[in-house]
């Protein structure tokens, strides 16, 4: 092996060598020319954009008053909403049809016109309020009614209600009571004062429909 | 003159773009170019005049039959094969060290990338391509490297046998 030799491959070899680098700079230069033309970005403009020095009013129509009313409009009337309902379970008055006359000798009937209606007659609930079903006993499925016995007072409310009677007993009183107090009713005029007056109200609970 | 510069200045910055590991590469890839170019030398120019001087002293020998005569052989084939096998198996471990020498550098170019990641974040993306591409780069001359060679490797080992072979089958007795 002789030296010219050597020198003449390692000429050879280096030549391959560079070659090759050449080779791989010209693979990853391709890539990122081929980046270059892709990011053609289009082109940031950083000069100022002169601005338009004249202000632009918005150009708004006000509408015009109107005329006043010649006369102020009347107060608003107050409108209560009054439930005129008129109590189902009003007693019936069980009167015999007596062919009676009019005259001195029939049996005395007592006073005509006075009758009068006790402590529940002419109790006229303003407002009715409907009791809450008992949960226990809307699932139990139990029906009933309670009656109250209340004060009603000169203003018309209810006050100090106590049950009298009830079917069953006690499962419908305390919704019975609540509902009570909520009712409105129509205060009893005497002479043409307010007066204090005792009823009776009968609550049904009956259940919906089913 | 000046085309050599820009090739040079070209391979300069490959060489940047890859790290420091493409200047060991290139080392590799040198001396594994010589050891290819110096053997195709000896297969194609140095190996046939061997090959035709021994033959042509088997073939004047008058004894070719004794056993002292095959022993002289035999050492002929084995010398011949000992010059066409020299140098195959440090071409072959050079082969073999390209593409590691990749990865090693890939290795070097990740930890560029984390280290930029330590400093910059992860949103900076444009501060890691740098450590990627040196991350990837060695990679590819690596593999350019290993490439370049195992065809000559293979080629090498082959021709080697086969002339070993042939040798012993030219030295005919008569």
């Amino acid at each position: 092996m002789s030296l010219p030799r050597y020198i003449l491959v390692a000429f050879a070899a280096a030549f391959i060598t560079v070659t090759l680098y050449l080779l791989m700079h010209h693979l990853v230069s391709q890539a990122a020319d081929n980046r270059n033309n892709d990011d053609e970005l289009p082109s940031i403009d950083f000069t100022k954009v002169k601005l338009e020095d004249e202000v632009r009013e918005r150009s708004r129509r006000i509408p015009k008053k109107p005329p006043p009313p010649k006369e102020p409009p009347p107060p608003p009337k107050l409108n209560v909403a009054q439930q005129q309902q008129v109590v189902n379970n009003m007693p019936m008055a069980n009167i015999p049809n007596l062919d009676l006359g009019m005259g001195g000798d029939g049996p005395f009937l007592g006073q005509l016109g006075s009758v009068d209606m006790g402590a529940e007659g002419g109790v006229i609930p303003i407002v009715r309020i409907a009791p809450q079903y008992p949960r226990k006993a809307l699932m139990a499925k139990i029906e009933g009614w309670v009656k109250v016995q209340f004060t009603i007072t000169p203003g018309g409310t209810v006050s100090n209600p106590q049950v009298v009677d009830s079917k069953p007993k006690r499962i419908f009183d305390r919704e019975a009571i609540r509902a009570i107090l909520k009712f409105k009713f129509k205060p009893k005029v005497v002479n043409g004062q307010q007066v204090e007056q005792i009823a009776t109200q009968t609550i049904e609970f009956d259940l919906p429909d089913s | 003159m000046f085309w050599l510069k820009e090739r040079w200045y070209s391979i300069l910055s490959f060489i940047d773009m890859g790290g420091p590991v493409l200047w060991a590469i290139m080392v590799l890839l040198f001396v594994m170019w010589l050891m290819i170019l110096e053997r195709s030398w000896f297969y194609f120019v140095t190996y046939p005049k061997m090959r035709n001087k021994i033959i042509k002293e088997w073939d004047e020998r008058e004894d070719t039959t004794t056993w002292f005569a095959r022993r002289i052989k035999e050492a002929k084939v084995s010398e011949a094969s000992i010059s066409l096998r020299s140098g195959l198996g440090f071409l072959e471990s050079l082969v073999a060290i390209s593409p590691l020498f990749g990865l090693f550098g890939t290795v070097y170019g990740m930890l560029q990338v984390f280290d930029i990641m330590a400093i910059a974040g992860t949103s900076n993306a444009r501060a890691m391509a740098g450590g990627v591409s040196k991350a990837t780069v060695p990679t590819m001359a690596g593999m350019v490297a290993a490439l370049s060679g195992v065809f000559f490797t293979t080629f090498f080992k082959h021709k080697a046998a086969v002339e070993a072979e042939k040798l012993e089958d030219r030295m005919q007795s008569h």
